[in-house]
């Protein structure tokens, strides 16, 4: 697995676990929202990472992995104000709707660190900090901030 | 002279590489003394006494079977290979683990630790 293959899985397992407030339509990418795009949405941008040598021993010619990578990644939820959705009989508005992707983001990452370990090989998702962005005046979008970090076998 | 890094090494277990091995350190101890003759202000000669091979390894992830050469009544040897680069080996003979630990963290990767001695040892290359 590589930075592609990883941001895709990420992107594809959110797709996959989180209900869409959308009737049809992606809204979960890998790069920040334009201003006129529908919301709410939420984006998945790698931020750093480190690639560290696994072993005494890696890599060799014998050896299938070379190295461990780390890679952190912003998850982005972007909310309007007046964004409105019913979750499990409960109505979500701006800021509260905002928390609630932020919970599901949060939930879908801890509890699936086996699928994600057998589905695609990444080892551990460690759920970082949870950051929120006050409100943006010119595009009344709320913005909340959850950092991840991935790790996984970088193969070659 | 040639300058080796970790990734051009490998370590073996009775012939079988050893998987994720973070380091490995290797200490031959000739418990070297000096001897002076009486009268003599300067060193005669310097006096091996008995050889001490003991070592240290750290790996990532759990092995039951290594465990289990520490979980026994008896301890059970085997030998160490060192292979760096395919240019030289060195060969630590009869060993045994003497200590072992395992760290479990609440987040990041579980390590077992091992420190073992050995009989005798040899270099080939």
């Amino acid at each position: 697995m590589k930075l592609v293959e990883l941001t895709s899985a990420l992107v594809d397992h959110l797709r996959g676990t989180i209900p869409s407030p959308h009737a049809s339509g992606n809204w979960i990418y890998s790069d920040y929202p334009r201003t006129d795009a529908t919301f709410p949405r939420i984006s998945v941008t790698q931020l750093s990472g480190s690639l560290d040598q696994i072993g005494i021993g890696e890599k060799t010619e014998q050896a299938t992995h070379g190295k461990l990578a780390t890679i952190d990644y912003d998850i982005d939820v972007w909310v309007k104000v007046n964004d409105k959705t019913t979750y499990q009989s409960n109505t979500y508005v701006g800021t509260k709707l905002r928390d609630l992707y932020a919970d599901l983001v949060i939930d879908t990452l801890s509890k699936n660190k086996d699928t994600f370990k057998t589905t695609y090989g990444i080892l551990d998702i460690e759920i970082l900090s949870i950051s929120t962005q006050p409100l943006e005046d010119d595009t009344q979008l709320h913005r909340k901030t959850v950092t991840v970090r991935l790790s996984f076998l970088w193969e070659w | 002279m040639p300058v080796y890094k970790g990734f051009q090494a490998q370590i073996y277990k009775d012939g079988v590489r050893l998987g994720y091995v973070k380091e490995v350190t290797l200490e031959i101890d000739h418990s070297l003394e000096t001897y002076v003759e009486i009268n003599s202000q300067y060193v005669s000669r310097l006096q091996e006494g008995p050889i001490s091979i003991t070592g240290r390894l750290t790996r990532a992830w759990v092995d039951v079977n290594y465990l289990a050469l520490v979980g026994q009544d008896t301890l059970s040897e085997f030998d160490l290979s060192f292979v760096v680069n395919s240019q030289f080996t060195l060969y630590v003979y009869d060993c045994k683990f003497s200590k072992g630990s395992v760290n479990v963290p609440s987040d990041g990767f579980l390590m077992e630790d091992y420190d073992f001695m050995a009989k005798d040892f040899g270099v080939v290359g």
